[in-house]
């Protein structure tokens, strides 16, 4: 640990007495009063990065965290959610968690480009959920299908597209790509054609709003790529590779409880994890199911098979990003 | 001239620059009056008198030449808390009432309010604003403002008192009737005294002598000695004497202002 | 103000057709397809939603007002600092320019990187307070009335006697009129944090949430709501600054209406004022990699002016890089500067019909003020419907965050014609319309500048809004894709050249503003 951590700098430039400094201790006094408390104990504390708001995607964290999972091992944990600005690899760069859950496209291209110290230790899904949503009477069934129309992406999966469009061997220039902003309300008004989102979760919405959808995987279309990918620091590798390793246990113990009964645990949390998220229960419980196909594998949870990791490097060369299989680790899970 | 007790101006030169032209406010203007004696200063527009008050006040510093009161220079006699000036705006701060408006200075000079409360109500009953001590200065007439900036000159028992035009924007009948009024309180305590004005007949009644200036550059052309007795009545400003005083200050002021 | 009631009376009936418009709007589906909610609907939403509000309310309220008491503070610090030392403030002024203009959207992935809980959100909404509240504080700590400075000074005190007894007190009308612009800002910011940065709780949390679900009334419960805390904090505000500034005014001593420029150049030769601009700039370089420094951020992540220049000019990919930045500029640029002569253009034209023809102005009055605290992300599938994604939605979403502003210091400026010059006008048997052309008019033209100079900052802001949430194109969008590509350097560039060219852009307008400005007041 060469670098001062966060609290160490803070309390000595604080001891320094300037003003501006101080201020700032202030203002994280502030900030701290409402994150939590550590609870004292043996537990060694983990702060992990989501991905995205809490929803159905991160159940098996939740159930993990609330049976005590963590706490079993020895772990408390302290999860962060994630959002549209937040990059899950930023808060691996700049200290804010040694573990994040990302996209393989960035976190690779990161590795090659910037030479980022990350590690991918596991998965949580083998298939990735992100495909094309349509509605149903605009036929749009496979890549090409989207010559001539309009696709809504999000822009930080512009890679994930490009893959896409390569791969099917379609120009970007024969579609008109727009930003996409979270809000069905264009495809279900006709003003864009498709969307790029989560397969699992916006076809419950547009039925919900009386239109049926349609909607395909980018993997089944060779874009065959993981997404949560579980990274770490090497730094955190090498100095907490038991804690990690602890953490995907009982990760791995939330899942498999989850998948037990996909309804069960959605309603449980409708008081917790999931309350004034703006999202329905029904929702979650519609996720829930939409995505244990897409997770389960016969090495268990979060597992990374050759095989897997192959598709995943050879998917992302097709873009010229240039991955090797020492980029990933299987070691960890191999320990569970 | 050591031990003698007088306001002295000496030589003094100010010229300000307004966009590249140089305005000679006052060209080498010397002055003596006694300590305890009232002064005024008369002349037209832009004739430099309200610039020699505010070097009396220490408010700006002269080109050249020096002034000062029984040899003590203004910008010491400002920190001593000797001076008590009165401006043609009465310069209130309006947010404070009457009777804080009147206690600033003493405030500014770390004086403990409560020492001076009765000084502070016999002013406001001297300038016979009894009643209205707790008003603030948008509640009063411009004459009761007036008496109210005067009463602030005052608080401090100034050896100094500079009075800028303090009457200029009220009409005749008030203004003589405050003229009256500054004499009753100048009688008193006999601070020595400078007021600029541009009317003669202000300037006969109260002072013990008048600076006549001109302008472009400003200076003094003549003293004129006021021998009238004391306390002056409204009766005198009809008497002969007053007239001829008048006759002799106009034709000054004229005979300059045409030169 | 005279006729307050009366115009009070007119607010509330123009609100009244705003409420039955807007209903009938919404019950008709009149606008794009019914996405546009009738206000019953709105209404019907947040009342079933009412279990979800409080806790989101509370975090939202929390930040944003402790990041208002903090960001006031050091603003009002920084205001009477610089009226007191006036190098500090020539030095400082790139930063305070820097903190005006730079684009909020730009800050809120940056300042994830660095923080962690609700430091991010603070800190925006201090940023957000900061330039009106200082700026205000500076003229109003530094304008008073010379004359009462005299009275303290005669009276032996020294320039702390009049800053304690005078400039503090005689500038609480102007303190307070930055304040309740700096609310409305604050709340803003926060929920902009709120909303990007995986935040548990607040409005814009919220906000995110319930995109998804495609419900239009939904979102605009919660833009509503917004707007309304953003009034009730406008409205406490201007009520104190109103009792303060009748407090401040006796009937002789005049206060000068607050301006919104800093102390200009005219006494530095040019050599100084070369080397004054030089030093202020330095200091935003000095500050910024000193910030990064100090927060100790990976290098990868964190990129300070040099690490910019080296990215674009010296990098492996800085050839690339420059072209996407060019392209980017040229699309962008451009329609920043249409949207901007629009917006004055339609602020021009309607507070010239306000003056003709009040009745409308307050009729108007209430749709402004939801136009400017309706959250955009709310409001773009709404913008997207309706105008589509090409030019004219850019266009109106930039119309849209420069024209109220612009209006404001329009309509000041003609209201605040020396009733002096009207009078002699009338006297001559004017009508409206020539008062209106030989005293308004020529006051509007002069104030045409100081709004483009406020407003120019805004219209960079809304193209890229536009961009990154509707048309894909321009600094936005690349800004929004170099996040997913992990390009930090990008990120950082895309940063430093919004901020840039709003601060360019806010200089040579200013620059203009004074010239004219001498030329027409003798």
């Amino acid at each position: 640990m060469n670098q001062l951590s966060r609290r160490q700098f803070i309390g000595r430039s604080a001891a320094g007495g300037a003003t501006l400094l101080g201020l700032s201790a202030f203002l994280n006094a502030c900030a701290k009063s409402d994150g939590k408390t550590s609870s004292g104990g043996s537990a060694s504390p983990l702060s992990m990065q989501a991905a995205w708001i809490n929803d159905a995607e991160f159940m098996g964290y939740f159930i993990a965290m609330t049976n005590g999972y963590y706490a079993a091992e020895g772990i408390e944990l302290n999860y962060l959610s994630g959002g549209p600005d937040v990059i899950p690899e930023s808060s691996l760069l700049s200290g804010i968690a040694p573990l994040a859950l990302t996209t393989p496209d960035s976190t690779i291209k990161a590795i090659v480009d910037d030479g980022a110290p990350f590690v991918i230790v596991g998965t949580q899904y083998q298939k990735n959920p992100i495909g094309i949503v349509s509605l149903k009477k605009s036929n749009i069934n496979e890549p090409k299908d989207l010559i001539g129309k309009t696709l809504a992406v999000p822009p930080v999966n512009t890679i994930t597209v490009e893959a896409m469009l390569k791969i099917s061997g379609v120009d970007k220039s024969q579609l008109t790509i727009v930003p996409y902003a979270y809000d069905p309300t264009p495809l279900i008004k006709g003003e864009i054609d498709a969307s790029m989102d989560f397969t699992t979760n916006v076809p419950y919405t547009i039925s919900q709003l009386g239109e049926e959808a349609s909607s395909f995987l980018l993997y089944d279309f060779g874009v065959t790529l993981y997404n949560d990918t579980v990274v770490v620091t090497k730094d955190a590798l090498s100095s907490q590779r038991e804690l990690i390793v602890k953490w995907l246990r009982a990760s791995r113990k939330g899942w498999e409880e989850n998948f037990k009964d996909t309804t069960k645990y959605p309603a449980m949390f409708a008081d917790s994890y999931f309350k004034g998220t703006g999202r329905t229960i029904e929702n979650e419980v519609f996720f829930n199911g939409a995505q244990q196909p897409l997770m389960e594998s016969d090495g268990g949870f979060f597992s990374m098979s050759d095989e897997g990791i192959e598709n995943n490097l050879r998917a992302l060369s097709e873009i010229g990003i240039k991955g090797t299989k020492e980029m990933f680790d299987t070691s960890l899970l191999a320990e569970i | 001239m050591a031990g003698e007790t007088l306001l002295k101006i000496d030589n003094v030169s100010r010229s300000f620059d307004l966009r590249g032209t140089v305005v000679h406010a006052l060209k080498n203007v010397s002055l003596q009056v006694p300590a305890g004696s009232f002064l005024a200063l008369i002349g037209p527009s832009g004739c430099g008198k309200s610039t020699l008050l505010r070097l009396l006040a220490g408010l700006d510093t002269p080109d050249a030449g020096a002034l000062s009161v029984n040899g003590v220079d203004p910008f010491t006699l400002r920190q001593q808390g000797s001076i008590g000036m009165a401006f043609q705006d009465p310069a209130l701060l309006p947010w404070r009432s009457v009777r804080k408006n009147i206690a600033l200075p003493l405030q500014i000079l770390k004086r403990n309010l409560d020492e001076y409360s009765a000084r502070i109500q016999s002013l406001i009953e001297l300038v016979g604003l009894s009643g209205f001590e707790d008003a603030v200065p948008g509640q009063l007439s411009g004459g009761m403002r007036q008496r109210v900036s005067i009463a602030r000159a005052l608080v401090t028992e100034p050896n100094i008192l500079l009075l800028d035009e303090p009457f200029g924007a009220l009409d005749e009948i008030l203004r003589r009737q405050m003229n009256l009024e500054l004499q009753q309180i100048w009688m008193k305590r006999r601070p020595t005294t400078v007021l600029v004005t541009h009317a003669i007949d202000e300037a006969i009644a109260l002072a013990d002598s008048v600076a006549v200036m001109t302008s472009r550059p400003g200076r003094v052309v003549e003293v004129v000695q006021i021998d009238l007795p004391r306390p002056r009545t409204t009766e005198m400003f009809r008497s002969t004497e007053f007239h001829a005083i008048a006759d002799h200050l106009s034709e000054l002021l004229f005979t300059h202002a045409t030169a | 103000m005279s006729s307050s009631t009366g115009s009070l009376r007119r607010s509330a009936g123009s609100l009244l057709i705003v409420v039955v418009v807007w209903e009938l709007v919404g019950k008709l589906e009149l606008i794009a397809g019914g996405t546009f909610p009738p206000l019953s609907a709105i209404f019907g939403r947040l009342y079933d939603d009412r279990a979800d509000y409080p806790q989101h309310l509370a975090a939202t309220l929390r930040s944003a007002g402790i990041g208002f008491a903090v960001g006031s503070v050091i603003a009002i610090g920084c205001g009477i600092l610089f009226a007191q030392f006036k190098m500090l403030e020539r030095i400082f002024r790139g930063v305070s320019i820097t903190f005006f203009a730079v684009p909020l959207i730009v800050l809120v992935p940056v300042l994830l990187l660095a923080f962690q809980g609700t430091m991010p959100r603070i800190i925006l909404a201090i940023i957000a307070v900061y330039f009106p509240v200082m700026v205000s504080t500076l003229i109003g700590v530094r304008d008073i009335d010379p004359r009462l400075a005299e009275v303290i000074r005669v009276s032996g005190g020294t320039d702390r006697d009049v800053m304690r007894f005078v400039r503090l007190r005689a500038a609480l009308p102007a303190i307070f009129a930055g304040l309740r612009v700096g609310g409305p800002g604050a709340l803003l910011g926060v929920m902009l944090v709120e909303f990007g940065g995986g935040v548990r709780w607040g409005l814009g949390t919220y906000l995110l949430g319930s995109l998804g679900r495609g419900e239009p009334a939904r979102l605009w419960g919660i833009g509503l709501l917004a707007t309304m805390i953003a009034g009730i904090s406008y409205g406490v505000f201007s009520w104190f600054g109103a009792y303060f500034l009748r407090t401040n005014l006796s009937t002789t001593v005049s206060m000068k209406a607050s301006s919104t420029t800093l102390d200009s150049d005219d006494r530095y030769t040019g050599l100084q004022r070369l080397v004054l601009g030089i030093a202020s700039f330095c200091t935003v370089l000095v500050l910024w990699s000193g910030a990064l420094r100090l927060m100790n951020l990976s290098p990868v992540v964190a990129r300070g002016p040099v690490a910019v220049v080296r990215y674009l000019f010296t990098g492996a990919r800085g050839a690339d890089a420059r072209d996407r930045l060019l392209s980017a500029l040229g699309e962008t640029l451009p329609l920043a500067g249409i949207g901007l002569m629009f917006g004055l253009l339609a602020a021009f034209v309607l507070a010239l019909l306000l003056d003709l023809f009040p009745i409308v102005g307050s009729a108007f009055f209430p749709f402004a003020l939801i136009s400017q605290s309706m959250p955009l992300p709310a409001l773009t599938p709404l913008i997207v419907l309706v105008f589509g994604r090409s030019v004219l939605a850019t266009v109106v979403v930039t119309f849209s965050v420069t024209f109220f502003p612009s209006y404001v210091t329009i309509a000041q400026a003609l209201s605040s014609s020396p009733q002096g010059a009207i009078d002699v006008a009338e006297s001559y048997g004017a009508r409206r319309l020539q008062v209106l052309r030989f005293i308004r008019l020529p006051q509007a033209i002069g104030s045409l500048l100081t709004a483009a100079r406020l407003a120019a900052p805004r219209a960079l802001l809304g193209v890229m809004i536009a961009e990154y949430l509707a048309t894909g194109n321009g600094l936005g969008n690349l800004l929004n894709e170099s996040r997913g590509k992990l390009d930090y350097g990008m990120i950082w560039t895309v940063g430093a050249v919004s901020v840039t060219f709003a601060v360019l852009l806010t200089q040579i307008i200013s620059k203009l503003e004074r010239q004219i400005g001498r030329k027409f007041l003798v």
